[in-house]
């Protein structure tokens, strides 16, 4: 299980991968999954332990617009959920 | 050879801009485009730049920067997503072609402030210019003509009273003195002089935001089925694959500036242009244009000997001396009237950090050898 954060273009997808890598946060940048619809062809990837860490740190820094889903396999089936009020994981 | 043809681009640049540009083109792949380490590496470079020259202008927001390929691309796409046709612009006689021409272009109404017979611009006179339809004013930060540094900051104290938008032609000025958003609300820039980046690097930056028209769009990696360019920052600008190499090339050459400092790069460059000034002012038949009564200029001279044209002073120089000047006109047309040196244009002696005393010591015996000492 792991987490995916979609941005609304590929600078804030980069901006915010800097300053997450900054914070030692371990993130990942991957390719939008087809399952998702964004305007950004990249997203960032995170493990659940530190999803809380990285949206405060990105809604510090003014990061908006982001959309979390969280990544489950099951049955080698992958879906994507977003998490409409992601204030939950903060 | 002795180049003195800095305003028109450096050659002699920091070693690592050069070895930056090499490394990228054998390893980044395109921005933007892909997750793939290379694609990922000019992706992150080019935003590191995009920080780096956020910093140097005192703003905390990278994405503020756009490239571009160059200040008159940063000019012609400002004006042509700004200003429209019946709007009512304040720009200056001593302007360079590359505000002048988007400006004509735009086919707006145009207000100019004049200058005294030494370059320097009448502020006192914009007060009197702004009407009340009157929406931007466009200007350079510094001439490249003569040297002369505009007070910008008291401009655009002006401008902010009256609601007017000004857009600020930095191409001769960053990198060699302080550059900051108290002095315009838009800044256009070139990467390959004051900064030491290679040509065909250059950007807007931005205090605030601005409703620009769409007036560049194609792929850009992100929302591929809309059919328009996004409209903020950067990407509004930045259609098409970036000079991601050349981007990062200029990044050391910031990281030069920063390094060096904007203080002790003028100081330098100031110390050459008065021993410069100081050997040649007083030759017979000697002219010399701009405002030379202080110290706050940039190394720029632009000179015409009696009896000559300019292009036979510079020819002159560069075959018997090898000295690197720019002759004729200087892209400025307005201010070649002012000085009424439309035919016979100026020859212009422009300085850089990587010149030495020697050079210009070599210069001034040369000049004084033609002028017939």
């Amino acid at each position: 299980m792991e987490y995916v954060i979609t941005f609304k273009n590929t600078n804030f997808a980069i901006k915010a991968e800097q300053i997450l890598l900054a914070d030692r946060l371990r993130v990942t940048v991957m390719p939008l999954p087809s399952q998702i619809k964004a305007g950004c062809g990249i997203c960032l990837r995170i493990n659940p332990e530190q999803i809380g860490s990285a949206l405060k740190i990105l809604k510090s820094n003014h990061i908006g617009e982001t959309v979390i889903y969280l990544k489950r396999v099951d049955n080698n089936r992958t879906s994507f959920q977003e998490i409409v009020d992601s204030a939950i994981l903060m | 050879m002795i180049y003195f043809d800095n305003s028109a681009t450096t050659i002699a640049k920091p070693p690592e801009v050069a070895e930056a540009v090499l490394y990228a083109i054998n390893n980044f792949g395109n921005a933007s485009r892909s997750f793939y380490d290379a694609a990922l590496l000019a992706n992150r470079e080019i935003f590191k730049t995009r920080a780096e020259i956020s910093e140097l202008v005192g703003l905390d927001e990278p994405l503020n920067v756009a490239f571009t390929c160059s200040a008159t691309e940063s000019l012609n796409l400002v004006i042509a997503g700004l200003i429209k046709k019946g709007d009512s612009v304040i720009t200056t006689v001593t302007e360079h072609n590359s505000v002048l021409r988007p400006l004509y272009l735009a086919g707006c109404d145009l207000d100019f402030i004049d200058c005294d017979d030494e370059g320097v611009l009448r502020l006192d006179e914009i007060e009197k210019l702004i009407k009340p339809s009157t929406r931007f004013l466009v200007c350079t930060h510094g001439s490249n003509v003569t040297g002369n540094i505009t007070d910008v900051k008291r401009i655009y104290e002006i401008c902010k009273s009256h609601n007017i938008t000004m857009i600020l032609d930095i191409s001769q000025t960053f990198g060699l003195i302080d550059v900051t958003f108290d002095m315009a609300d838009i800044l256009c820039f070139t990467g390959h002089k004051g900064l030491f980046g290679p040509q065909g690097t250059g950007g807007i930056i931005v205090n605030g935001s601005f409703d620009f028209d769409i007036v560049k769009t194609g792929g850009a990696g992100v929302k591929s089925f809309e059919r328009f360019q996004q409209k903020e920052m950067p990407d509004i600008f930045e259609a098409g694959t970036h000079n991601s190499h050349g981007i990062y090339g200029l990044q050391k050459g910031v990281q030069f500036i920063k390094k060096i400092g904007t203080g002790a790069i003028h100081l330098k460059e100031r110390k050459l242009a008065e021993r410069f000034y100081t050997g040649i002012k007083n030759l017979k038949g000697i002219t010399l244009y701009g405002d030379f009564s202080g110290y706050d200029r940039l190394p720029v001279i632009s000179v015409n000997l009696e009896g000559m044209t300019s292009a036979d002073l510079a020819t002159s120089l560069w075959e018997n001396y090898e000295i690197a000047t720019r002759a004729g006109s200087h892209c400025a047309p307005l201010l070649h009237k002012r000085f009424n040196t439309v035919d016979m244009g100026m020859v212009r002696f422009s300085f850089s950090y990587f010149n030495t005393y020697e050079e210009i010591d070599i210069c001034i015996c040369a000049l004084k050898n033609i002028a017939g000492y």
